[in-house]
């Protein structure tokens, strides 16, 4: 019983391990297919605004899902407090608009498969085909 | 080995050592005590106070940063605006560095294991706080920017509100868990500390216990040993040989009373044989001291002659020399008296044929001018009558005894007589004053009139041979004898004149120093030797031929100027003359 019990607990853990592995997912139009986490960071932060083909960046976030969010954050090495807090200042100096936020990551999904230079972030298990994968992380 | 048989050196350093032990344990323990507690100071003030004063400042500037957002909805100036948001970036800052600042406390906090379980679960709720109320700002300025003030206001005053409230309410729990935590520590601190302090108090009492009963132990088996041996010897000093001496101990001391007892025990045979000599040689002793006491007593009165005879010697001495004194006073005033005598007849003699010269002389002066004026009458009237051949015979007379000469002789003649004549006075005059030998008292006379008197008793004796020079000083007249004085100068001086073998000279110099008169006679003659200098103020020394001098002149002149109270010095060279110096006090 005791046994069985562990094994189960086990098994749980190792859920919420894959669980945690995060897509960074793009529009298919998205002329790169790997980016770096300083890359990543620069996009999130609005400090790179275009692609290298010309095309505007729409970077897309999760409003609920936090976990998810704040795992992204966590493995690119900025917490989503602050990069809250450097949205605040570039819309406040008019250096642009934090992103979008969507309250689910089928939505978010969506979006990006229906937005020509398109960027966002999902659980690895959520992925589909209608978007490209850039990057894992881990 | 036991405790009583080590050497003295090694019980000493035994009990210091322990000593010395023990006390450094309590210093060690105190060391270590005083770290902890300095340990738990410093986590006070570099972890629970630095991290609630950082969640303060955290505290505030949110409390700034929604008072901002509130200016900001109702403010619709667009500078008004611009400032307002600047202000609210800088804000962010601040708050983004005041929670690195506690990150980084809390990274040290949680390696020291200073972190507590309560505090990581406000932390967290505050963190999830923070970040809701940034959603709330975001929304709230892109509400703002698009003029939706309506909707900004009641976001910031419904939803936004509560999550500050949150935050608040985290950040204040925060900072009273420090400060309860800081107390906490502090209190700790001094228990740990007081605890110490009783810790050290204890021990070093202790030391201080067992160093007094080790110095009293340590004292007691020293001096035990001691006061036997001081009782020992006291015995042996008191003659009593037969001493107790009960120790057991081997140490420096129970040896040392060991061989005390071994040679108290041959002192005492020694003694035994020594009293025997000792009374014989005490019997010897008495003899021996009796005969030198009747030696003594010898010797003693023997001395007390000896001294008597010596007394009455140096008595009969001064008679001698008192009696040669009077003698000699007696020689001269006996001497001088006759002179005087003599010298005062002549004078008297003399002046009375000398006077009738002087007084002759002017009368016979007049009448021989008028003879010759009654001549020179004659003469004119010869020559006016034509009488010459008349008086022929008279002329021939005349030119025979050659008249003209005749007349200028006479004058001169009459000359040479008042000459010799004043002349004769003056010698009278002088010797009279030589010889006052009348004179009992003192009177007041000038020295200078003396030494003139003198000289011109002399003037024979030096004419036209030695030149006198005379330096006469201001010397007054001064209480003397007059006469005595005189027969100072004279021996002197006819001592100086006497010296001169040819042509020379003879200084007198005078003056007054101080109250002195000062008396210089210097001649140029033959000088004294070293030899007779010695004696020249000795009665009956001369270097004259028998018979010319009678060596008392110059200790006659000692004795004078010694009347006087003055003094007299002599200083010669050979062949270059004599000095007498003649020194008198003026005012005796």
């Amino acid at each position: 019983m005791i046994k069985k019990s562990i094994y189960i607990v086990s098994l749980v853990f190792l859920c919420v391990s894959i669980q945690a592995q995060v897509a960074v997912i793009a529009n298919k139009s998205v002329p790169v297919n790997q980016l770096k986490k300083s890359d990543l960071i620069d996009i999130y932060s609005g400090e790179v605004r275009y692609w290298s083909n010309g095309d505007p960046i729409y970077v897309f976030d999760l409003e609920t899902e936090i976990e998810i969010r704040d795992e992204f954050y966590n493995l690119i090495g900025r917490s989503s407090t602050r990069m809250k807090s450097i949205w605040m200042k570039k819309l406040l100096l008019g250096e642009g608009d934090p992103p979008k936020e969507f309250s689910s990551q089928e939505l978010l999904i969506n979006k990006i498969a229906s937005t020509k230079g398109a960027i966002g972030f999902v659980a690895v298990n959520k992925v589909t085909n209608e978007v490209k994968v850039i990057k894992i992380l881990q | 080995m036991r405790l009583k048989n080590l050497p003295l050196k090694k019980k000493q350093h035994l009990s210091f050592g322990i000593v010395l032990l023990l006390m450094t344990i309590a210093s060690i323990f105190s060391i270590y005590r005083m770290s902890v507690i300095k340990d738990a100071l410093d986590d006070v003030t570099s972890n629970w106070m630095k991290r609630a004063n950082t969640i303060s400042t955290l505290n505030l500037n949110c409390a700034e940063l929604r008072i901002k957002q509130l200016q900001h909805v109702y403010t619709f100036d667009e500078t008004d605006i611009k400032t307002l948001e600047y202000e609210i970036i800088n804000l962010i800052d601040q708050i983004n560095n005041n929670i690195d600042e506690y990150e980084k406390l809390k990274k040290k906090s949680i390696k020291k294991e200073l972190y507590t379980k309560s505090e990581k679960k406000i932390y967290s709720d505050f963190n999830d706080a923070w970040e809701s109320y940034q959603d709330y700002s975001l929304d709230f300025f892109l509400l703002s920017r698009n003029n939706q003030k309506q909707e900004a206001v009641q976001l910031l005053n419904n939803e936004a509100q509560k999550t500050y409230n949150e935050l608040s309410n985290s950040l204040l729990a925060l900072v009273g868990l420090s400060n309860s935590n800081s107390i906490d520590a502090a209190k700790e601190a001094e228990k740990v500390f007081k605890r110490t302090r009783s810790f050290t108090i204890t021990i070093s009492i202790i030391t201080i216990i067992i160093s007094i009963l080790f110095a009293g132990f340590i004292t007691e088996r020293i001096m035990n040993p001691i006061t036997q041996l001081e009782i020992a010897a006291g015995a042996v000093g008191r003659g009593d040989f037969d001493i107790q001496i009960d120790i057991d101990s081997k140490d420096e001391l129970g040896r040392l009373l060991k061989a005390f007892k071994k040679m108290a025990v041959s002192l005492k045979e020694v003694n035994n044989r020594n009293e025997q000599q000792a009374f014989q040689l005490i019997a010897k002793q008495n003899e021996l001291q009796f005969k030198n006491n009747q030696l003594k007593e010898k010797t003693e009165s023997l001395e007390t002659q000896k001294k008597e005879i010596e007394a009455k010697n140096l008595e009969i001495e001064n008679t001698m020399h008192q009696l040669k004194e009077a003698q000699n006073q007696l020689i001269q005033s006996e001497k001088m008296a006759s002179l005087g005598q003599l010298t005062a007849g002549i004078a008297h003699e003399i002046n009375n044929p000398v006077n009738f010269v002087l007084s002759s002389i002017n009368p016979l002066k007049i009448d021989l001018e008028e003879i010759i004026i009654l001549l020179e009458k004659y003469q004119t009237v010869i020559q006016n009558k034509n009488l010459f051949s008349t008086f022929e015979e008279v002329e021939e007379f005349k030119k025979e005894i050659d008249y003209d000469y005749l007349i200028s002789e006479i004058h001169s003649l009459l000359k040479g007589i008042e000459e010799g004549g004043r002349r004769t006075s003056e010698i009278v005059k002088g010797l009279r004053n030589f010889s006052r030998l009348d004179e009992e008292e003192k009177k007041l006379a000038n020295i200078h009139d003396g030494i003139e008197s003198t000289l011109l008793m002399l003037r024979n004796q030096y004419k036209n041979r030695i030149e006198i020079i005379k330096e006469y000083g201001n010397v007054p007249e001064f209480p003397c004898y007059p006469g005595k004085l005189n027969q100072v100068f004279m021996n002197v001086l006819s001592n100086a004149i006497q010296a001169i073998p040819d042509k020379g000279e003879i200084k007198i110099t005078t003056f007054l120093q101080e109250e002195t008169a000062v008396i210089k006679i210097i001649d140029s003659g033959t000088g004294i030797s070293e030899q007779d200098k010695q004696k020249i103020f000795e009665p009956f020394f001369t270097t004259k031929d028998v018979g010319k001098g009678t060596g008392l002149g110059l200790s006659i002149s000692y004795g004078i100027i010694k009347d006087h109270n003055g003094d007299v010095e002599v200083t010669s060279v050979p062949d270059n003359g004599t000095e007498f110096i003649i020194k008198l006090p003026i005012n005796k």
